[in-house]
């Protein structure tokens, strides 16, 4: 019921557990202030996303989940619980009444599971970054490493990561499912191509405005590496030739 | 050893359509050319997103016939197989092909479970390899599952023709979580697979949402008409023997739903969490 059957999820909140408590009792909603979730999957165009909002000056829209960055606040302010934490970070991290927060599943998954999500996020507007074409979204967040020496068996490791992506959509798909929101969805091509006119549409859905004359810095258009390029070519090649040997198997003597 | 299916099926029976369209129609390892300059055109559909809606407007408009011709269940297929003496998979594919192309467009609804002998069988390279593709999809997927439930439970899904079916919309349906659920989780798979076959094929489909289609079907049309290159000819035909059958009925079900959705999160909590802590003691005292 709450994603911890993966047991990448649950290890990660395992490790958030060792930091902070999940029990403790949750405090009263938040009274005037708006929040916002960008729904993230590796590999989009989420952290471009928030950038502009932060720019545009719409939202400070960060991973405020990220272990890295709750090390430093439970540090700097002794928290004890995972619900002072969620305090904490929407008081220090609200500007103009919208907390605004980029996580990935993985991330979100403590919020959801500590209960969280149920004290204070129910009533968050949803956004969720997806990218329209699944093998780029893999190969734009590995190929660096990939040329890094770790290039080796390219088909089953892009595979691999793909079906990651696969099963991290289906978890953010399942969770909106379960709780019957119905998100704004965004892509990263959209992001991308129009970026003024999604951070309106941003604004308009989290019930704020984007200023008049909206200043934004142009973001850096996704381009493919001719590494990835080529990574690409061969994961297409090999693809085939495994949906071939799938249908030998399937239009064979045997029994399909 | 079993050669495996190329994306993460995830309990979606993809050997199984297979299996039942080959009983239908045998598939062969070479494919015959095509005659005749044809534009082709496949909505890849996910349940109860208004394709039969859309294949109406299409109709309408001049964009092929538009309809379920892959379809295994039921017995279309077969009595097409066997009226027209047809012999083997690929005999099917190019006769449906060849006697629904209107005015050289030949327009297809496709499921998945619909695709995949078309795709595992070689027929996708061999006929639909240049098609255009239109993806659509439903982005509020609580209410797509639940109008399938309804569908299935009640045995209709579309707009009542006549009286006697009107009653279907007004049935009593009980909530019930775990068929909801599965159909949800039926839509999450199909969805992923869609995903992973356009990816996989470097194809890049014109994606359309149900809720864009229910707000603005005129734009839509004309967004389809853009991208398969074929503009709109004089007025735009906007009416069409569909209508949607969500009332408060759905409603009901969807609160219903997430409310024991939540009830039962509530109760898997405390379990969770006497785990986790324990895990974190552990890891404290090892430390």
């Amino acid at each position: 019921m709450l994603g911890l059957d993966d047991v990448t999820v649950r290890d990660h909140c395992q490790k958030v557990a060792s930091l902070l408590s999940p029990v403790g009792a949750p405090g009263a909603p938040f009274a005037d202030v708006r929040l916002i979730v960008f729904c993230a999957v590796p590999g989009t165009a989420s952290a471009t996303l928030s950038g502009l909002l932060r720019t545009g000056a719409i939202a400070n829209s960060r991973r405020h989940f990220r272990a890295a960055a709750m090390k430093d606040l439970i540090a700097a302010r002794g928290l004890k619980t995972y619900d002072q934490y969620v305090r904490a970070v929407v008081e220090t991290a609200t500007r103009r009444g919208i907390f605004a927060v980029e996580c990935d599943w993985l991330q979100f998954a403590p919020l959801y599971a500590f209960g969280a999500y149920d004290a204070y996020f129910r009533s968050a507007r949803y956004i969720y970054v997806t990218r329209g074409d699944l093998l780029e979204e893999v190969l734009a967040r590995n190929t660096p490493k990939a040329e890094a020496g770790e290039r080796r068996a390219d088909f089953d490791n892009i595979r691999r990561e793909m079906l990651a992506l696969v099963r991290a959509q289906n978890s953010w798909e399942r969770f909106f499912g379960s709780e019957g929101i119905a998100p704004l969805r965004l892509r990263s091509e959209e992001i991308e191509a129009e970026p003024a006119e999604v951070v309106r549409r941003v604004a308009e859905y989290a019930g704020t405005r984007a200023p008049a004359e909206l200043k934004l810095e142009t973001p850096s258009v996704h381009q493919t590496a001719p590494a990835a390029e080529q990574r690409r070519t061969i994961y297409i090649k090999r693809a085939l030739q495994r949906r071939r040997r799938f249908t030998e198997q399937l239009v064979g003597s045997g029994p399909i | 050893m079993a050669a495996m299916d190329l994306f993460d099926p995830g309990g979606l029976p993809v050997r199984t359509a297979c299996r039942k369209a080959a009983e239908i129609a045998p598939p062969v390892p070479e494919s015959k050319p095509l005659s005749g300059e044809r534009l082709m055109m496949a909505i890849c559909m996910t349940p109860r997103s208004g394709s039969s809606h859309l294949g109406a407007l299409l109709r309408e408009n001049g964009f092929g016939q538009s309809r379920e011709y892959f379809r295994v269940a039921g017995d279309a297929m077969k009595k097409f197989v066997a009226k027209n003496d047809i012999q083997d998979y690929d005999g099917y594919v190019r006769r449906v092909i060849q006697a629904n192309t209107r005015e050289g467009i030949f327009a297809v609804k496709l499921g998945w479970l619909q695709f995949v002998p078309i795709y595992y069988f070689g027929y996708f390279d061999a006929y639909f390899r240049s098609a255009k593709l239109i993806y659509l999809t439903r982005g509020d997927l609580l209410g797509q599952a639940i109008s399938r439930y309804l569908g299935s439970e009640t045995g209709y899904f579309h707009t009542p023709l006549n009286k006697a079916e009107a009653h279907t919309l007004q049935q009593d349906v009980p909530m019930d979580f775990d068929k909801i659920t599965e159909h949800l989780d039926y839509l999450v798979n199909v969805q992923a697979a869609w995903e992973q076959f356009f990816s996989t094929e470097g194809l890049t489909p014109l994606r359309v949402r149900y809720e864009e289609l229910s707000a603005d079907p005129a734009a839509v049309l004309g967004k389809i008409a853009d991208y398969v290159g074929r503009p709109l000819q004089g007025d735009t035909k906007l009416e069409t023997e569909f209508k949607k059958v969500r009332n408060e009925r759905n409603e009901r079900l969807r609160e219903a739903y997430v409310a024991e959705s939540r009830r039962r999160r509530e109760v898997s909590r405390s379990e969770v969490l006497a785990v986790l802590m324990s895990s974190a003691n552990d890891a404290t005292a090892a430390v």
